[in-house]
């Protein structure tokens, strides 16, 4: 027994051939399935129970595939299934010959799979999934014919409200899941929903999606402009089907819902000055499609109002109203497509008596809006009586507003029909209308009048089962004839109000209405909202980078200053009493020297300073105890000078603007205030240091080394050392993608030649070198190691080029700092690996020892260090044009 | 002696944000030559200062903590080669803005 | 596989893929083969850690056989894992198209072998589990994005790649500074250490300041509002091949080291330093930034700032600080790489097919070519939060905890933006898609259209494989917030 949510399936399985297998898959076929899929469902409803199924998902978050086939939505599934096969084979005739007919007809099909999703969901999310892809589809189709700016706008227009009332939907669902505990609606059904702020919240949002959904004041506005879409569009998802899906949520929740205080003093006045709108704009309106656009709206008011009203009878109403309305109005969309071929025209003074002229496709008219007016036989009088019924038990003042507001959408439908059927200035044929078009107008037609035909059993087998679901009481059915009861009366007061109104208004000459008053706030909105955001693109975009530079430091400076509550500080333990002569002139010392720093503007004041800050700091790290430092800023501060000297010489910009010296102060002093309350701050936390105490403890016994910042850096920490090297030849490669082509030609001011160098270079090398290597190899045990040592040959090579005939050409450069870069970072690389061939850690230590002497792979890792530091001075040297050659 | 480590930082980052806020790009480049040099100390420094005191281990050494942490030298000298990469990267970029 | 080797792989293949690069510089196709079998693998690796640490467990190798804390540590946790497998897939996406749409003076610039030091840096980033070690790590990412920027031409070209070198550089000299402070108090720089000390509740008290620098250095690389100027100016002058990576990886490298430092090494469990602040940046940054995506005209630019708004979503997460929000938060990472690195790859598709993704100059790429607009649709709705694709879980995740602790304006700003989102993304597919095309030329490249179309069924599958994949992100959660099992692995596994 195939479960029959397969039928959900169905049309995304004959899109998916449409789109695949175009010759096959065709407007009939896919009429056919829906025929099919439609016959399915009537014993689905006869049989009266409901079919649930359960796929697991993502139940963390209460998302599980839930569907939930009841005898009412089984039925709406056979109403959509029977419009959408006219509809189908409505628009491949339509747009027969249109290149892109596939595109239209699969994405037809795809809404029909989303529409019912919709329907047959019980878990709260999934029906969010398929609401939202019914306005996404709903969206594309209404654009079809893009290339209109007109249909552009308001597609998006669709769009965007259907998807703001979606969300608020979602949010909705979550809160009434917070509150209740349940994710389907089958469970919600079950409880009493508490009146608290939380679900009175989630109550109001879930309506915020259902009114949207169905153009609802005060978001009607959107149903009439989605009329830009195809006929054949209009007919099904803005009449029949995807507008429904939100009175279709309001009535399943109404059972639970309705005697909660705020849902019928919302929705019925919604739903009536939704028809009083309706009314007054169908009457101004001039295109077929426009006033039918209003009559839905009309009818999806009252829904809401029924669906507002809640109780058992009023959900009676609702079932035969909607089925009324989707069986009548579909085809007369339909129809208004018809005469548009025929006649070349939608505007109703010029189709005078298009009717008259037309057969089959007027007798569709006819019959249809005589549902519309509630004329027994048709269904639509069921409609009307079941739904002012309903209204008279509930409240006898709602049901006279009912009648009242009915009477309106009554006058329109009277509007709409008379014209057609006059007999002087006829309108002229134009076209003959393709058959098929006409068979697929009469189709839902056809079925409602076969339920009529049908009516004692489809009453009680269908209607009665439908409406029994929906209204959780058990119902017999719908009659006809119940005697002289106040809602006959209040019909025929309707009936003959509207035809008064209309024999009085149809002379008056009327123009169509502009936008209503919401659109305008929709327009007013989302005009705001680009004001807005050119401003913030503006702010984040625009301004200078000192400026955003000020105002990031700024902001982070704040931040930091605040939390350092200076108040819980422990005090500062011994403020240190050596106050040796050397520390007390350093400080001063490179104070002034970082201050002439700041403002140096010539190239040679800024080297001259920069490389004073580098000594003093020098000499700091000398002072403080660390000799490898020492040694290593010393050479680095020398070889970043060369390199800035080769730079700044050739250094066009003007240096140090004139401006704004006095904000910058204020930043800058902040900033080192800041810093100096850190230094304080972390100074005066006295932690124990277990990880220095480790090294110190293991650096001689386990690492073979005395020379503990070595060791680290080579054996302890060397990932980090890798890291570093890394980023050397990062920056190598960097400078080549950089300069490219735009290196210029031009090497630094000539290389002199000077007697004193000629003589001086090769001792000074000669001494340079052999140093180099003697440093490098006694790293580990004392001051020195592969940084030092690579920075020493550097600086070699680097006094090289300077005379006057250096050894390296700018090719040999290349050469040579390529295979350091790639040598170096191999031997790096092979040297940590190599302990994995033992079953040890990476970077574990492999020693050989001799005695007292001991070498190992951090011996071979600094080799590798050395090679990378001197591949990517090379490289810079060549960067920077030092050479002549 | 804190407060004068500490002051003598803070007055050499504060110059560093000066001439960083300057405008052009060698202020820039001044300004972050000079803040890095003062995020070097600010290591040190936080890591605990001590003057005098050992840097190598010899074999006589038992006492250990008098000794110099070894730790924030180790990732100062880091710092400063990785420092100097990026600084030498920055120059080309200096460069090819002037050579137009 | 043991997870000691697949951490091993995860990290150092990059860098042996970069030596061979690097070793063929007059051979573009088998330098651009090298980086793709190289990140092939790495893959591989990190999907197999995925694996392993499924079930919340997480594995530690100890570099030179220095037990933890003295030595230095890679740590591979289910937060970990994913973050690599995730970030692997975009670089591999990405050289495709480096391969086959960047002009061949890229090459002579070394890009491979740039892109697969970027690629370490981001394995070593998230592998790391010692603060300075990530300092290195970030510094070999960021100089690798640097170089790569540098190698864009033209005036703007330069003037963008110097605002985002000076701006980065000064994150990372605020993270350097951080990290010596926090050494100074603390006496350590080891992940795990750190949070022994911070498990008690106030203790992190007295590095809040510091963790205010490391706030702000992070808080640039992610692009939170106010430290974001530097992304509008630079990612739209990227060509698309690198503005993918770019835009799916660095900034998200930001806010792992949010999620890792904030979330897990400073917090005590329940709260972390500057949790209030980073909630109102997070609401801020969302509104801010696709605010300024409505305003732009042009397909980069629109991206682009909205990369700001998502960064808002994923602070938000992180700020929230509930299971199920650092759930969200970690499925939102994994989602948005993707799909962010998806949208600017669709982005140069569109570009290669009519000239420029300007929206006033280009019209109708739906009907010239509706394989680009499909490949276009189904990231662009995931971006949006439209259900059963990836994004949507992400948000209804967020929604979900923001509304489940009464926290309304979190909510709100998630539903707001949201719709701001589907605003600015309408706009695209209004000016560029729809319409009349007025010219056209050829479709896009199979190659090209078949690596886009995979990133885009893997953002359909993620969806509705969603509740498995929640589950993996509740354990990465879960591995933030109770960090026994990584605690465990570092200091008390054998090294």
């Amino acid at each position: 027994m195939i479960s029959p949510f397969f039928l959900l399936a169905l049309p995304v399985l004959l899109a998916l051939g449409t789109l695949l297998l175009p010759r096959v898959f065709t407007g009939l076929l896919s009429c056919a399935c829906y025929l099919v899929g439609a016959g399915l469902l009537i014993p689905v409803v006869a049989a009266g129970e409901s079919h649930l199924l359960s796929l697991p998902w993502v139940s963390q978050l209460g998302m599980d595939f839930d569907l939930r086939m009841t005898p009412f939505s089984a039925w709406f599934g056979f109403l959509i299934f029977t419009i959408g096969a006219g509809i189908v084979l409505y628009a491949a005739s339509y747009f027969h010959g249109n290149p892109r007919l596939r595109t239209i007809l699969s994405c037809l099909l795809f809404f029909t799979s989303a529409m019912l999703g919709v329907i047959w969901s019980d878990n709260f999310f999934v029906l969010f999934l398929f609401w939202e892809a019914t306005s996404l589809f709903s969206f594309l189709l209404v654009g079809f014919h893009h290339e209109k700016d007109d249909a552009r706008a308001k597609a998006a227009q669709g769009l965007l409200v259907t998807f703001f009332g979606g969300a608020a939907m979602l949010a909705g669902f979550i809160l009434l899941w917070l509150e209740s505990g349940v994710t389907s609606i089958s469970a919600l059904l079950e409880m009493d929903l508490a009146s608290n702020p939380p679900s009175t919240a989630a109550i109001i949002l879930i309506m915020l999606g259902a009114l949207t959904k169905s153009a609802q004041f005060p978001f009607h506005f959107w149903l009439p402009n989605a009329m830009a879409g195809p006929t054949p569009v209009s007919a099904f998802l803005h009449s029949a089907t995807m507008v429904k899906a939100g009175v279709f949520l309001l009535a399943t929740l109404a059972p639970v819902m309705h005697s909660h205080p705020i849902w019928t003093p919302v929705l019925v006045p919604l739903g009536l000055i939704t028809v009083i709108l309706s009314t007054y704009k169908g009457l101004r309106e001039e295109d077929m499609k426009g006033i039918l656009a209003c009559t839905t709206l009309a009818a999806l008011g009252l829904l809401t109002v029924l669906a507002g009203i809640g109780t058992p009878a009023a959900l009676k109403g609702f079932v035969i109203f909607l089925t009324a309305h989707a069986l009548y109005k579909a085809p007369l969309f339909l129809s208004a497509g018809n005469l548009e071929k025929r006649f070349g025209t939608r505007q109703l003074p010029r189709l005078r008596g298009a009717i008259l002229t037309t057969p089959v496709t007027g007798a569709v008219i006819v019959i249809s809006i005589l549902s519309l007016l509630g004329l027994p036989p048709f269904l639509g009088f069921l409609g009307k009586e079941y739904l002012l019924k309903a209204a008279w038990d509930f409240s006898p003042l709602v049901a006279c507003l009912t009648a009242l507001a009915a009477a309106g959408a009554l006058c329109v439908g009277l509007r709409l029909l008379m014209p057609l059927l006059a007999r002087q200035d006829r309108a002229e044929v134009k076209k003959a209308i393709p058959v098929a078009m006409s068979i697929s107008t009469a189709i839902p037609a056809l079925a409602a009048l076969s339920l009529i035909a049908l009516y004692p059993w489809a009453n009680a087998n269908l209607l009665a089962r439908a409406a029994s679901s929906l209204s959780r009481e058990t119902v017999a059915g719908f009659s006809f004839w119940h005697g002289l009861t106040p809602a006959l009366g209040l019909g025929l007061g309707a009936l003959l109000l509207a035809g008064t109104a209309h024999l009085i208004l149809r002379k008056k000459a009327t123009q169509p209405v502009g936008k209503s008053f919401f659109e305008g706030i929709y327009d007013a909105t989302i005009g705001a909202l680009l004001q807005a955001s050119k401003k913030i693109a503006g702010l984040l975009e625009e301004g200078s980078l000192r400026h955003h530079l000020a105002f990031m430091l700024t902001a982070i400076g704040i931040l930091s200053l605040i939390s350092l509550q200076i108040t819980d500080w422990p005090s500062l333990s011994n403020p240190s009493s050596r106050h040796s002569a050397i520390f007390i002139a350093l400080s001063p010392a490179l104070a002034i020297a970082t201050i002439a720093a700041a403002r140096a503007s010539n190239p040679l004041a800024i080297l001259v300073s920069l490389g004073f800050v580098g000594l003093l700091i020098a000499f700091l790290f000398l002072w403080f105890s660390a000799p490898d430092l020492a040694l290593t800023q010393l050479l680095a501060e020398t070889l970043i000078i060369f390199l800035m000297a080769g730079v700044l010489f050739k250094n066009r910009q003007k240096p140090n603007s004139k401006s704004g010296h006095a904000w910058r102060m204020i930043v800058a002093g902040a900033g080192g205030l800041l810093v100096t309350l850190l230094i304080l701050k972390s100074m005066a936390l006295e932690w124990d240091h277990p990880v220095s105490g480790y090294y110190l403890a293991e650096s001689k016994t386990a690492a073979f080394g005395a020379n503990v910042v070595n060791v680290i850096l080579v054996d302890f920490r060397a990932l980090d050392t890798l890291g570093e090297i890394i980023v050397l030849a990062i920056a190598a490669l960097g400078a080549n993608a950089a300069l490219g082509a735009a290196r210029t030609r031009s090497p630094l001011p000539g290389n002199s030649s000077s007697p004193w160098l000629a003589a001086g270079l090769p001792l000074v090398i000669g001494l340079l070198v052999p140093t180099a290597l003697w440093i490098f190899w006694r790293g580990h045990n004392a001051p020195g190691g592969g940084f030092i040592a690579a920075l020493l040959i550097a600086s070699a090579i680097g006094l090289g080029q300077l005379g006057e005939r250096p050894f390296l050409t700018t090719q040999r450069m290349r050469t040579i700092s390529r295979r350091l870069l790639v040598s170096g970072l191999t031997i790096a690389l092979v040297s940590s690996l190599l302990p994995l061939s033992q079953g040890l850690p990476y970077f574990t230590g492999l020693w050989w020892h001799s005695g007292d002497f001991h070498i190992g792979t951090p011996v071979l890792f600094d080799l590798g260090v050395s090679l990378t530091v001197i591949g990517f001075t090379v490289s810079f040297f060549r960067h920077f044009q030092l050479s002549r050659f | 002696m804190e407060i004068l480590i500490s002051a003598t930082i803070g007055i050499l980052v504060a110059a560093g944000i000066y001439r960083l806020l300057g405008g052009t790009k060698v202020d820039i480049i001044v300004g972050l030559v000079l803040i890095s040099q003062g995020a070097n100390l600010i290591i040190l420094a936080s890591g605990g200062l001590k003057h005098n005191a050992p840097a190598i281990l010899t074999d006589g050494t038992k006492n250990t903590d008098a000794m110099a942490d070894p730790l924030p030298q180790a990732l100062v000298l880091t710092a400063i080669v990785i420092g100097f990469g990026i600084l030498a990267f920055m120059l080309t970029l200096l460069t090819r803005s002037s050579a137009k | 596989m043991n997870p000691e080797l697949l951490i091993l792989i995860a990290l150092f293949t990059p860098l042996i893929g970069a030596i061979v690069a690097l070793l063929l510089p007059t051979r573009p196709r088998a330098a651009a083969w090298t980086a793709i079998v190289a990140s092939s693998i790495t893959l591989a690796a990190g999907l197999a850690l995925v694996q392993l640490s499924s079930d919340g467990s997480a594995h530690a190798i100890h570099a030179g056989n220095w037990k933890a804390p003295f030595g230095l540590v890679l740590v591979s946790d289910a937060f970990s894992a994913i973050m690599i497998a995730v970030s692997q897939l975009v670089i591999l996406a990405s050289l495709i198209f480096c391969a086959f749409t960047l002009p061949a003076h890229f090459h002579r610039r070394h890009i491979y072998p740039l892109i697969l030091t970027l690629s370490m840096g981001t394995s070593g980033a998230f592998l790391t589990g010692d603060l300075f070690n990530l300092y290195v790590w970030f510094e070999v990412l960021l100089l690798s994005s640097f170089a790569l920027m540098a190698m864009i031409r033209g005036e703007k070209g330069r003037a963008a790649a110097w605002r985002y070198v000076v701006i980065n550089l000064v994150s990372s000299l605020l993270f350097l500074t951080a990290a010596g402070l926090i050494y100074g108090k603390t006496g350590t720089l080891n992940f795990a250490e750190l949070r022994l000390r911070f498990a008690e509740a106030e203790a992190s008290f007295l590095i809040d300041s510091s963790a205010a620098l490391l706030f702000g250095a992070f808080g640039i690389k992610a692009a939170l509002i106010p430290l974001a100027f530097w992304l509008p100016r630079s990612y739209p002058q990227l060509p698309p091949a690198l503005s993918a990576l770019f835009a799916g990886l660095l900034t998200k490298v930001g806010l792992y080291a949010f999620f890792r430092v904030f979330g897990m090494v400073f917090s005590n469990g329940t709260t972390f330093p500057h949790q209030d602040v980073l909630f109102i940046i997070a609401i801020i940054t969302m509104v801010g930034g696709v605010l300024g995506a409505v305003a732009q005209g042009d397909m980069r630019r629109i991206l682009s700032f909205h990369i700001i708004s998502q960064v808002g979503y994923m602070a938000l997460a992180l700020a929230i600080f509930t299971p199920l929000a650092l759930t969200a938060g970690i499925f939102y990472l994994g989602h948005h790489i993707i799909v962010k690195a998806n949208l600017f790859l669709v982005t140069g598709l569109v570009e290669r097919h009519v000239g420029s993704s300007d929206l006033g100059m280009v019209r109708g790429v739906a009907r010239s070519s509706p394989l680009i607009a499909l490949l276009f649709a189904v990231p662009a709705l995931s971006l949006a939060g439209l259900p059963p694709l990836s994004g949507f879980f992400a948000k209804f995740a967020l929604l979900n905890s923001s509304l489940s602790i009464h926290e309304w304006t979190a909510a709100a700003a998630i539903v707001l933006v949201g719709l701001l989102t589907v605003f600015s993304m309408l706009k695209i597919w209004r000016a560029v898609f729809w319409g009349e095309p007025a010219k056209s030329g050829p479709g896009p490249l199979k190659v090209l259209a078949l690596t886009s179309g995979i990133l885009s069924v893997i953002t359909i599958a993620i969806g509705l494989a969603a509740g498995p994949l929640i589950d993996l992100a509740g354990q990465a959660a879960n591995g933030l917030l109770n960090p026994e099992a990584y605690l465990d692995a570092v200091l008390h596994s054998q090294p």
